[in-house]
């Protein structure tokens, strides 16, 4: 009995220690006379760590030793936006001799040119056009602020997506597995499918160390509700300490409670395929809305971007050459349009099995090459294309 | 182990030779015109050059010429499109970025291939004093017109010490300034960089260490072959900036080699309505009519007593 007290006092001790210094590096931005402290990756690994001792603590991990754990948290291809790895998985991986492998070495490097294709070619390049309507949305038509609002569900994906994909590639290199972080979230057809599919690490994260131990769906509907509400609501404060975070999480947490209490139109799955696409668009509308709260400065701005599409959505102003003053040229806006559907139909092709990493890499080596080239110098000519402009990014998920 | 890497190579070979296909295509007029759209580049081939290079080959093209009016972006704003029909003088007008380096270069060029000269006139902004060869956009405004040409020379030796252990010496030689300057993809790239990790973005000197060196030699220069200097002002805006800036000039100069030559200069400057300039140094397009610059040159002229007959006003 003491020991356990113990051990559970250990555990709540070290917890405790890694939320202060989390909650205490997300609120410098609060404190308008702090220079804020900015520690690379702290969101990812103190969840990571957290994980570890629960683990730990239930008897569902073994103690390791200084030297695994360490490599467990420094781990380099995610140690700033993840996955959030599982310390039995990575651990396991890491310690396992594997031979270097060509075929798995050329899955690795597919999948990092794959990443560097979604953030170079699509989000760093919708990421100027969102920029320039956020930074004077007033400037902006109802109709451009819906196209860009739109066009951020994309941004966010392809940015958190690439990193994904080169994380998983540049560790898949080394011979070692990382959990998917993402499997096609917008083609989903309801927001708790969404969950299941976007940023997936985070979403078991919250259900396993957050929801469950809340009470998860044992104590009936009322407390069920409440609890995926207190989950989506960390989440938010995960993001970052603002309001507008919370109200992204808050929304989440509303639509999953909605669906979860039974309204038809959430939760009938059709069958056909106009039902499938209808539920396709309704959930990417839904979560494009709360987007524009976490992509905003404040609630206020969001409130703006919203009325503002409401108000004066005159689709007509779309074709009045408003497109081609966001910051980007016509041949740079032709060659995101092309890459756009490149990255739909390659996702539609993946999700139906018609494509994948093994079909292609079993492909004839011209045909990979050919591939291989011809992203490589897309990548290349969009980055330098967005260089000196001031509008190369970071990835969004790494500022968390 | 030894397949996959000579694997890796025949992969890279035909890459290379892709990438460096389309550089080489951004050397050709052609080639820039279709790949500085694509690659976003289109305002950084020759970026410096097309201001200085004219400047350069001007100033060392020997001609009837006896006096030669240097200047930056401003002087140039100012006499741009007044028809010079002078045999007299010769205008050069260049950029604040050029630096007084790249001025005393022009001087020398022109007083070494003129040996009838009389007169060197140099017409800069009080914050043209500060540039170096380090500020942003000196490389591609002093560096490389000047490298290309091979007139680097002129500067004194620790001036070009002080390029090399900023650029390095290999970013001097003139071949490696050619594949820059030629393609605005290598240039954009580099440029960046400086910009970016190199280069000082902002300049709190007054007047650089380069500025008064070069000033005072140039002044020794023209005495020795009894040629005369004048140092002259263009239209300054009448700023809380300029004004705070052309205190501390004074100051700066006071009981130096050079004080002598920014007594006049101090004296002929005249201030303009901040409303008139777009950034605090530059008229807005509405005030570049020749009616208001013709103006600003009678003023000018007034003031110094200089630069008399220089221009044949366009009616």
């Amino acid at each position: 009995m003491v020991h356990n007290t113990s051990r559970r006092f250990r555990m709540i001790l070290i917890i405790s220690m890694v939320l202060i210094a989390l909650i205490g590096i997300k609120i410098q931005p609060l404190f308008a006379n702090i220079k804020p402290i900015q520690i690379f990756g702290i969101s990812f690994y103190s969840l990571r760590l957290i994980a570890y001792v629960v683990d730990v603590y239930h008897g569902q991990e073994e103690v390791h030793g200084l030297e695994d754990y360490l490599c467990f948290i420094s781990f380099f291809p995610i140690f700033t936006a993840g996955p959030i790895e599982k310390s039995e998985h990575l651990i396991k991986e890491l310690s396992v001799y594997k031979a270097f492998d060509e075929k798995i070495a050329y899955r690795g490097f597919i999948m990092i040119l794959y990443g560097l294709f979604f953030k170079q070619v699509i989000a760093d390049r919708i990421g100027v056009m969102v920029d320039e309507v956020y930074g004077d949305i007033s400037g902006y038509s109802g109709a451009v602020c819906l196209l860009i609002v739109v066009l951020y569900s994309v941004q966010i994906y392809a940015d958190f997506a690439g990193y994904s994909y080169i994380a998983m590639g540049m560790s898949g290199m080394l011979g070692i597995d990382v959990v998917k972080n993402f499997n096609r979230p917008y083609l989903t057809v309801s927001i708790r499918d969404f969950w299941r599919r976007w940023h997936i690490s985070l979403s078991r994260w919250l259900r396993d160390y957050i929801y469950i131990p809340l009470g998860g769906n044992k104590k009936g509907q009322i407390r069920k509700s409440i609890n995926i509400m207190i989950t989506f609501l960390i989440s938010g404060l995960w993001h970052g300490i603002g309001l507008n975070f919370l109200v992204w999480g808050g929304l989440h947490g509303l639509y999953q409670v909605v669906e979860d209490t039974g309204l038809k139109l959430f939760k009938k799955k059709s069958d056909s395929l106009i039902g499938r696409v209808l539920h396709i668009i309704l959930t990417f509308i839904l979560v494009t809305i709360a987007w524009i709260f976490f992509r905003s400065d404040s609630v206020s701005q969001a409130t703006e971007m919203i009325l503002r599409i409401i108000t004066d959505c005159n689709i007509g102003s779309l074709t009045q050459g408003t497109i081609f003053e966001l910051g980007l040229g016509s041949i740079q806006i032709t060659g995101l349009l092309i890459a756009l559907i490149i990255m739909v139909v390659s996702d539609i092709m993946l999700e139906n099995n018609i494509i994948s990493l093994d079909k292609f890499t079993s492909c004839p080596a011209v045909i990979r090459w050919v591939v291989s080239y011809v992203m490589i110098i897309w990548v290349v000519t969009a980055a330098i294309q967005l260089y000196g402009t001031g509008e190369t990014a970071g990835f969004i998920y790494a500022a968390f | 182990m030894k397949k996959t890497i000579v694997k890796t190579i025949a992969f890279l070979i035909p890459l290379l030779l892709i990438l460096a296909m389309i550089d080489l295509a951004s050397f050709t007029s052609v080639g820039d015109a279709v790949l500085s759209k694509v690659f976003m580049s289109q305002n950084y081939r020759h970026v410096g050059s097309m201001v200085a290079s004219p400047a350069i080959k001007s100033a060392q093209t020997e001609s009837s010429h006896t006096k030669v009016v240097l200047g930056d972006s401003m002087f140039t704003h100012v006499f741009a499109e007044f028809g010079v029909q002078n045999d007299d003088y010769l205008i050069l007008g260049t950029n604040m970025a050029v630096t007084v380096d790249g001025q005393y270069i022009l001087a020398r060029l022109f007083l070494d291939s003129h040996p009838k000269a009389t007169d060197v006139y140099l017409v800069l902004l009080p914050v043209s004093f500060a540039g170096r060869y380090d500020s942003a956009q000196s490389y591609s405004y002093l560096i490389e017109p000047f490298g290309r040409a091979q007139t680097l020379s002129y500067l004194s030796e620790d001036t070009i010490n002080g390029m090399k252990s900023h650029y390095g010496s290999l970013f001097l030689k003139k071949n490696v300034i050619r594949f820059l300057d030629g393609s605005s993809i290598n240039n954009k790239i580099y440029l960046y960089y400086l910009q970016k990790h190199v280069n000082k973005a902002d300049n709190n000197d007054i007047i650089s260490d380069e500025a008064a060196y070069y000033l005072k030699d140039l002044s020794e220069i023209c005495k020795e072959r009894n040629v005369n200097l004048h140092l002259l002002p263009p239209p300054v805006c009448d700023s809380a900036d300029n004004a705070d800036r052309i205190n501390r000039l004074k100051e700066a100069t006071k009981n130096t080699d050079i004080e002598d030559l920014f007594d006049k200069y101090f004296e002929c400057i005249s201030l303009y309505p901040e409303y008139m300039f777009m950034d605090g140094h530059h008229f807005k397009s509405e005030y570049l009519d020749i009616q208001t610059r013709s103006d600003c040159i009678d003023d000018m002229q007034n003031k110094s007593g200089e630069l008399q007959g220089l221009i044949h006003k366009v009616e």
